[in-house]
This record gives C-alpha cells, sequence and structure tokens, in this order.
C-alpha cells in the first residue's frame, strides 16, 4: 500500500531529525466494500440505498523519550500533510510512566481471512448483495411475514501494521455480514470473513420465518416469581460478553473497575461451575472474529481465559501486561471470537426446550448495554419471548427479567445446550420474571 | 471556515453530469470536517490523550424515477468526487433493475445558501494541552479521594465539527457543530468487611456523572466546574450506597424520575416513535399516516424537540441542507406533529422538520431528534440547583404539596443509564442509576429497569417540579448511527402507578 510505504519513509525521516523520537508502530485499514439494505420490503430506496465505500483509517503510537507518548487515529490525508499532523502528535504527547516500548514477537501466525468471491463483489460483481435480500423477502413473505427489513454488507480491507523495529504485518480479510428482520420482533444474522454457504443462507431464512411465526400468537400467561428463562444461544452471547467477558480485561481489573481484581486471578478464583472452560480463538480461518495479532503486535492464538471455572489470565495489552505481571494476550474481537465450553456432555437446543416443565425463551432483550456490567445483576425487558409448558411451545410472552448472572453460572441446575450454527451454547437458568 | 476550503470539490458537483448519458444528474453531497481530541484520566494518572481527524464526502444519487445510489470516501477532491458520482450513479442503476423504492422528495426542495457558525468561547487552544491534562487530574483525584472503595475515570473529549452540503439544485450550505464533554465513570467496590456475605465476593456498583457543552468551557467555567463536582460527588455516594442496597420488589408504583430519565423517557418512549421515516410500523402511525390529533398525555404535558445554540446535539441545518425546524410533538396532550425527513414526510401527512441527520459522511440521512424535552405547564416551583435536591428534599417537597399520602410507596428513580424502544410495538426500558424510596428517612434500592407502554407513560405523568434543565447528553445509536442526543424536562416529573408501567426487581 503506497500509503504505508510513504507513512513509513516520513516517520523514519522524523526519527532521524527528531533525536527524542524514540520509536513508532502504525496500524491501517485500507477498506472498501458494498453494502445494501432491505427496509420495509423494499430493497434499496432513501434509507438503505445500495452504498459504495471507501476509507482508510488506523492509529499510530509514538514513544518519545522521558516516558511520553503519542496515541492518533490515522486518516487517509495524513502522508500529505504529514508535518502538520507530526506537530499535532508531538503537541498532544502524554507522559505516561506505565507507557510501554514496542513488542516484537518472535513469529506472527497466519491465518485465512479471505474469500475470492467476496473480493468478486467488492470488486463490482454487485449481483450476489441484491439477489440474498430479493431471496430473502421473497421467502420470508411466503412465511407470511408482513414487514421484512435486512442489510447485507461485503468489505476487502487491506491491513497493514508495521514498527520501528522492522515489524511489517500486511494482510487481505473480507467481512461479510447480512441479517434479516421481520415484523419488528425477530432477526438472525451472519458474519464471517466469507460468502455464506447456501445452507447458511438458508438456516437463517428458515429459523426466522419459523420463530416468528411462534411469536405471533400470543399465550395467556402471567409471569410473576422465580422461572426457568432460557437464553438463545445469541442472547447468551450478548449476556456473557457484557456481564462476564468485559469483566476480564486487565485495564477495568487493575484499575478496580471490574468484578474480578488482580487477586482473583492470581488466585484462580472460581467464577464460573468446575466444568466450564472459557477460550479465546483468533486464528479460526475465514471467522469474523479472526486475526494474526493485535494492533499491539502480540500474536493471536488460543487462549484459556478461564479453566474448570477458574479465572486464568485477564484479557491484557503491553500496558496493563505489565501492570499486572500478567503476559499480553489476544482479545475477543467485537463481542465475538470467545467460545464457553463445558466438560459434561451437552444437551441440543432441542433437547432442553423439550426438558423445560415451565420456563420462557429469550429471543431478545432491550436494554442490554444500559446495565452495570460490574455488578454482575441484570434487570431488563424480555421483549420477544416464548413461554415453554411441559416442553411445548406455549405462545409468545414478554417479561421483565431480573437476576444475578454471573451467580447463575456458577449454579449446578444451570444448563447448556448446543444449537447448530452457532459458536456458543444457548442457557437455562432461574431467574425472576414478571409481566 | 474550513470546508471553504472545499470549493473546487464544489464547483465540479455543480457542473457534473451523469457520466453515461451526459445528462444532469440530482446529487445531494455532504463534505465533513471534524478534528477531535480525548484525555482520559484514570484514578489520578493520564490513561490516555488522543487525536483524530476525519474529512471525507458522501454523494447520494437520485435520478429521474427516484431511484438511489450512494458513495462516500475520505477522500476529498475533485478527482475522488466524479469517482464517487459516477459509483453512486451506478448503484442507482441497479437498484431501478431490482425495483427499489423510489422516491422524488428531495426534488421539491428549494435552493438554499447559508452559513451557520456558532462561535466558541474556549475553542480547542484556549487551554495548554497539559492545563487540560492538570483540571482533569484535579477532577478526578478530588472524587476519588472521597473514599478508598472508588476508583474513578474521567473523560474530555473535544469536537470541533464543519459542514457543507451541496446540491444539484444550486444550494450550498456550511454549518459546524461543535460538542465536548466531561465524562465520569465512577466505580465503588466493597472490601470484604462490607460484603452482605463475609465468604461472597465483593460488591461492585458504577454510577456516571457528566456534563455536556460546545467547547472547553465545561472545564473553564466555574459554574461548569461546580456543576461538575457536584454531579461527580452525587454519583460517587451513590456507587458506594449502592453497595448494601437491596433488590426492589418489582411491581407497579407511583414515581419520581428526574430530569435525565425524563429525557430518556422522551427519546426512547415517543421521540423515535414520531420519527416519520419508520412511521409504517409506528404506534403513532396509521397506514403510514402520523395519527396527529390522538390525545397522548395530560393536557398539561408538551414534548418539543429542536436545535438550541450551545447545546451538545445542537444542528442547526439537516443532512440534507435544510434548516432544522422546532417541533412540537406534542402540544398539550395532543399528538401534534412528527420529526420528518423530507423522504417520508408526504407520505406521513405531515411538513417536512429538516430532522435529517447522519453519524458522519459515511452514512445515509435517517430521522433524529436533536434536544428533546418535556415541558409541563405551571410545574411545582423550586428554587434549589438539581444536583443539591436529596432525597430528603424531594420527600418534603412531595408532602409540602400534597403529592403522597401517608404510607403511600413512591419511588425516586436517579441517574439515566441508557434507554432502548421498539416503536413498531411501542415497549420502551430505560435504566437507572438508583432507586429510593421516599420516606422520612429514604431507602436505597439497587438500580431496575423502568418499562412500559408508550402510549401509556405519558398519560400517567400527572405533575412537575422545578425549572427546566435541557443537559441530559447522550448517543442516539438508531440503524447503526451515532448522533449526539440532548435534552430533559423539570428537575422533577411525578407519573401515577400505571398497570403498563413496570418496574423489574424480584
Amino acid at each position: 500500500m503506497e500509503l504505508a510505504d510513504k507513512l513509513t519513509e516520513l516517520l523514519n525521516q522524523a526519527r532521524r531529525r527528531e533525536p527524542e523520537l524514540k520509536a513508532w508502530r502504525f496500524n491501517i485499514h485500507d477498506a472498501n466494500g458494498i453494502e445494501v439494505g432491505l427496509k420495509n420490503n423494499r430493497i434499496g430506496g432513501p434509507y438503505s440505498a445500495p452504498s459504495y465505500k471507501r476509507s482508510i483509517s488506523g492509529d499510530i503510537y509514538l514513544i518519545w523519550t522521558d516516558h511520553r507518548f503519542t496515541a492518533a487515529k490515522l486518516d487517509s490525508q495524513v502522508t500529505d500533510a504529514f508535518e502538520e499532523y507530526f506537530n499535532l502528535w508531538k503537541a498532544t504527547a502524554y507522559y505516561d510512566i506505565d507507557g510501554v516500548d514496542l513488542y516484537d514477537p518472535r513469529q506472527i501466525p497466519n491465518v485465512n481471512l479471505v474469500d475470492p468471491k467476496a473480493q468478486e463483489i467488492v470488486g463490482r460483481n454487485f449481483e450476489f448483495p441484491f439477489e440474498i435480500l430479493n431471496q430473502g423477502l421473497q421467502r420470508l413473505t411466503e412465511y407470511g411475514m408482513d414487514k421484512v427489513d435486512g442489510k447485507i454488507r461485503c468489505y476487502q480491507d487491506h491491513r497493514i501494521l508495521r514498527n520501528s523495529n522492522g515489524l511489517n504485518v500486511d494482510y487481505l480479510q473480507t467481512p461479510v455480514e447480512f441479517y434479516f428482520e421481520v415484523n419488528d420482533s425477530y432477526g438472525e444474522s451472519f458474519q464471517e470473513k466469507r460468502l455464506p454457504l447456501e445452507t447458511e443462507v438458508n438456516r437463517i431464512i428458515e429459523n426466522t420465518g419459523t420463530i416468528a411465526r411462534k411469536l405471533q400468537n400470543p399465550a395467556a400467561a402471567r409471569l410473576a416469581g422465580p422461572v426457568r428463562l432460557i437464553l438463545a444461544p445469541p442472547v447468551f452471547e450478548s449476556f456473557f460478553n457484557h456481564f462476564l467477558i468485559t469483566n476480564l480485561f486487565g485495564s477495568l481489573v487493575v484499575n478496580r473497575q471490574s468484578s474480578f481484581s488482580l487477586e482473583d486471578f492470581r488466585n484462580q478464583r472460581p467464577v464460573l461451575r468446575e466444568d466450564l472452560d472459557l477460550e479465546v480463538n483468533t486464528l479460526i480461518p475465514l471467522k469474523s472474529s479472526s486475526y494474526p495479532c493485535t494492533g499491539e503486535a502480540v500474536p493471536g492464538g488460543s487462549l484459556t481465559l478461564i479453566r474448570a471455572g477458574r479465572l486464568q489470565t485477564p484479557i491484557v495489552n503491553l500496558k496493563y501486561a505489565r501492570k499486572s505481571g500478567f503476559d499480553p494476550t489476544p482479545a475477543p474481537a467485537g463481542g465475538r471470537g470467545f467460545f464457553l465450553t463445558s466438560r459434561l456432555a451437552m444437551k441440543s437446543w432441542d433437547e432442553l426446550i423439550n426438558d423445560t416443565e415451565y420456563g420462557v425463551i429469550v429471543y431478545s432483550v432491550l436494554g442490554l448495554h444500559t446495565q452495570d456490567s460490574s455488578s454482575g445483576q441484570f434487570s431488563l425487558t424480555a421483549d420477544q419471548c416464548l413461554l415453554v409448558e411441559n416442553g411445548k411451545i406455549a405462545g409468545k410472552v414478554k417479561a421483565v427479567i431480573n437476576g444475578d448472572f454471573i451467580g447463575s453460572l456458577q449454579k449446578d441446575s444451570s444448563e447448556f445446550a448446543v444449537a447448530p450454527g452457532e459458536d456458543n451454547p444457548g442457557y437455562s437458568f432461574t431467574a425472576n420474571a414478571s409481566s | 471556515m474550513r470546508v471553504d476550503h472545499y470549493d473546487p470539490v464544489v464547483d465540479f458537483f455543480k457542473k457534473s453530469k451523469n457520466p453515461g448519458t451526459g445528462q444532469t444528474v440530482y446529487y445531494i453531497s455532504r463534505l465533513q470536517n471534524r478534528k477531535d481530541l480525548t484525555v482520559h484520566i484514570n484514578n489520578g494518572k493520564t490513561e490516555e490523550i488522543s487525536t483524530g481527524t476525519l474529512e471525507g464526502m458522501g454523494v447520494q444519487v437520485i435520478d429521474s424515477k427516484g431511484y438511489m445510489g450512494f458513495a462516500a470516501s475520505d477522500r476529498i477532491s475533485p478527482g475522488i468526487a466524479a469517482e464517487l458520482l459516477e459509483k453512486a450513479v451506478f448503484l442507482a442503476e441497479q437498484s431501478r433493475f431490482y425495483n427499489s423504492e423510489t422516491n422524488l422528495e428531495a426534488l421539491k426542495l428549494t435552493p438554499a445558501h447559508q452559513q451557520v457558525e456558532i462561535p466558541q468561547k474556549y475553542p480547542y487552544g484556549a487551554l495548554s494541552l497539559s492545563e487540560i491534562e492538570a483540571k482533569l487530574k484535579d477532577l478526578n483525584s478530588e472524587i476519588a479521594s472521597l473514599d478508598s472503595r472508588l476508583s474513578v475515570r474521567t473523560l474530555l473529549r473535544l469536537t470541533d465539527e464543519e459542514w457543507r452540503i451541496v446540491r444539484a439544485d444550486g444550494t450550498d450550505v456550511k454549518f459546524n457543530t461543535p460538542r465536548s464533554f466531561v465524562y465520569y465513570s465512577i466505580t465503588a467496590k466493597s472490601g470484604p468487611e462490607s460484603s452482605p456475605k463475609q465468604d461472597s465476593p465483593p460488591q461492585t456498583a458504577t454510577t456516571y456523572a457528566n456534563l455536556p457543552g460546545i467547547d472547553l468551557g465545561v472545564i473553564i467555567e466555574s459554574s461548569n466546574l461546580n456543576r461538575l463536582r457536584n454531579r461527580a460527588k452525587k454519583a460517587a455516594l451513590l456507587s458506594l450506597n449502592l453497595l448494601k442496597a437491596k433488590t426492589i420488589p418489582s411491581g407497579h408504583y407511583k414515581l419520581v424520575i428526574d430530569y435525565a430519565l425524563a429525557k430518556g423517557l422522551a427519546h426512547e418512549a415517543f421521540g423515535h416513535a414520531a420519527e416519520t421515516d419508520s412511521l409504517e410500523s409506528s404506534i403513532l402511525g396509521e397506514n403510514g399516516r402520523f395519527k396527529k390529533g390522538m390525545i397522548v398525555a395530560n393536557p398539561r404535558l408538551s414534548i418539543i424537540d429542536g436545535p438550541m445554540a450551545g447545546d451538545y446535539a445542537y444542528q442547526p441545518i439537516s443532512a440534507v441542507g435544510t434548516e432544522r425546524k422546532t417541533v412540537t410533538i406534542v402540544d398539550h396532550g395532543r399528538l401534534n406533529a412528527g420529526l420528518a425527513d423530507i423522504f417520508s414526510a408526504a407520505r406521513a401527512g405531515v411538513p417536512p422538520s429538516g430532522a435529517e441527520r447522519v453519524e458522519n459522511c459515511f452514512h445515509l440521512p435517517i430521522a433524529r431528534m436533536s434536544n428533546i424535552r418535556i415541558q409541563f405547564d405551571d410545574p411545582i416551583p423550586l428554587e434549589q440547583e438539581f444536583e443539591s435536591v436529596t432525597p430528603e428534599d424531594l420527600y418534603r417537597i412531595l408532602k409540602t404539596n400534597h403529592l403522597i399520602e401517608p404510607g403511600e410507596k413512591v419511588l425516586y428513580l436517579t441517574g439515566f443509564q441508557g434507554g432502548q424502544v421498539n416503536p413498531a410495538f411501542g415497549d420502551f426500558v430505560f435504566h437507572c442509576s438508583g432507586i429510593y424510596s421516599l420516606e422520612e428517612e429514604p431507602v436505597l434500592y439497587k438500580p431496575a429497569i423502568f418499562s412500559g407502554k408508550v402510549l401509556s407513560v405519558l398519560q400517567s405523568v400527572s405533575n412537575a417540579i422545578g425549572t427546566l434543565q435541557l443537559d441530559a447528553m447522550g448517543t442516539c445509536g438508531k440503524m447503526g448511527q451515532g448522533v449526539p442526543s440532548c435534552g430533559g424536562s423539570h428537575y422533577f416529573l411525578i407519573i401515577e402507578p400505571n398497570p403498563e408501567v413496570l418496574i423489574g426487581g424480584e
């Protein structure tokens, strides 16, 4: 990439003439792609018109003498107006006794993140995005859905990470996302670094249509008090990310802003049931959350954060690795890339529902982002739910739910269930619900 | 203005033709120039200072039948403009092939030439970086030193943003949207000795405080500094007290909500439902038409949205280059007008109100709120700064004004933590920082979700206390686009018990 080469040259020149500048590192993403939306049964239109977008973004980190550092965002103008940018970087350098030097990894692993077919689409074969949306619209309308919304995004991203020690990480990736939502009530999505398989498109459309149909039939039930909450896998993943993963970040742990303390990690405090392991893996080919290394050049890989229910390591960047005494780690990307597994056999999703005497399947909640993740407690409205009675779906209910999510993960009575196509299981536990 | 430098690009657009047919193309181009500074202090130390810039343009093309295409880049030059125009025209052709939705309403706009530049009393540079850092460290340490169980993050963000919008009809408007805020995240963490059970893990509670503005005045002007300190202290004490708080039983209660929660109510429960771009599925629409005249609230209550000079969410010109109007959505209890963008106003049966906003030049405009507020006729007067009003004061005010019966359970919800709405079903939620049961000696409970039905809750607002306080800031994330929002109400609103308004709990 021409911009990266030029920026490298300009930074090296700056380093030669500015003795205070000890080292530099930058990340650049040169991304371009296509997006098309489907709103209220129509593809395109004023709010979801087919769109082409191209941008260069990134960040730069400068290390100066006397523990001074610069952190800044990068854009496409940086080489054209380098002196102006450089003067600003110099003026906004800050003192940080805990700031860290460059990290030089022994090796950056390889992971395939490019789908040539996705590249073709970005290159101007725009039929595919329209066809996917059209297919979803037609088939979900056949399911009897009044309103179909959706969106597809196909991008190509050229990422370059370089530093003044000669590190050069350079790779392409092709993130692809789409979703369908019907009747403002239920939707499913796809998010990987490849085009979806036909079976995946079918599953998303069929699940969306089938579950939305069930959500059209209200159940005559009044909830009050303890009930079995059955979180669908995407809902469980959102809960888990908000209430548990957030609390594993080293910056929060070290600064006493997490549920967990540094001592908890050093003592490997049990926080989950002992059959449970939590892993981050950034090297699964074509996975949306995969990458070869972090922005600081910490190699990606597979890392166990919780083993047999016990904390192993916080998720730490270089600064908080140094402050915490743990090794730097890769981090889950975009709320994904973590995998909760059990050493015990898990039921299938259908078995879990069949075995539920009285419970509520939660497909959507309102307000998760408003919850205090440090407390582990939740109080939410579950607006799209199905009541289960004696293993059968009784109809749609809405409930206000509350409980202790982190606490529930330690209880023997809590259950997990695998569902096809999902990274993480569904989850059944006892909490309070009222309607 | 910095966007004056884009004249060559504007000249290119003025002369532009469809690259394929040579015919005139209808376009709306948005050129953006933004500079950001963020200073992050964590427990008295500088965590990071970062800067950023964004310069780019988005070109929305509407062909003769109303089919649309859009292209955007982070480079601004006549050459890039030509490339984007060609791509947007191509995508509009693709839209035609797939029988997309058409819309020609933008072509009815009248040309405008306007420049609105909000002066900043304390722009970037009014303080040196070291002065900013020192002030923020002092503010941070002052709160952290209140109690050893506290951990405090303080963030200042300063954004200097300018826009230029040009259209094929000759429109060329320029405006700026400067904004700033100081934000505290305050976490209290109990030691084992103060945990409810000796063998249980420590309790943790996080609360927030903020002060928005348009420049560095948020950390320079003494009135702002006092207000910021008072808000942060109040939030810190709340987080400490929450460590031992119990959970409230779920139920339908009489409520008092503060102005920040009232902003959440206006924004989540009503503002979104009044945005005409989604009226086909909104509870305030019928067959896509706005239900003007419908009675939705107490006749003393009005809901107003519109830009306010000096406000965090101020935007005088819309993202299609038209004037942003102040709209009385609810006029004394009656549904009056929608927040209408040009593409959906006619379909909704309301006049356009210039409600179009975008997060940045890479997005298409959608109808959004700016500063939304609930106004109540003849509120109970209160001669006190909002920050100094305690739950004890509030109980006394209710008692003096015969708004609480002996033995009546009234909950006071304080601190807005965000919310969400499904306008199609009329379901809304928002979360508070803490809940007090108002009694001679108020009892604090853990926060719980406040949820209900849009059309029920406003009917239950029965009174208001204090003057208007309209600086409850936030970021609205509709359709994945984050834009600044602000608003409020009188200091407090009183909401009568309603079977469709529920406080979550045990």
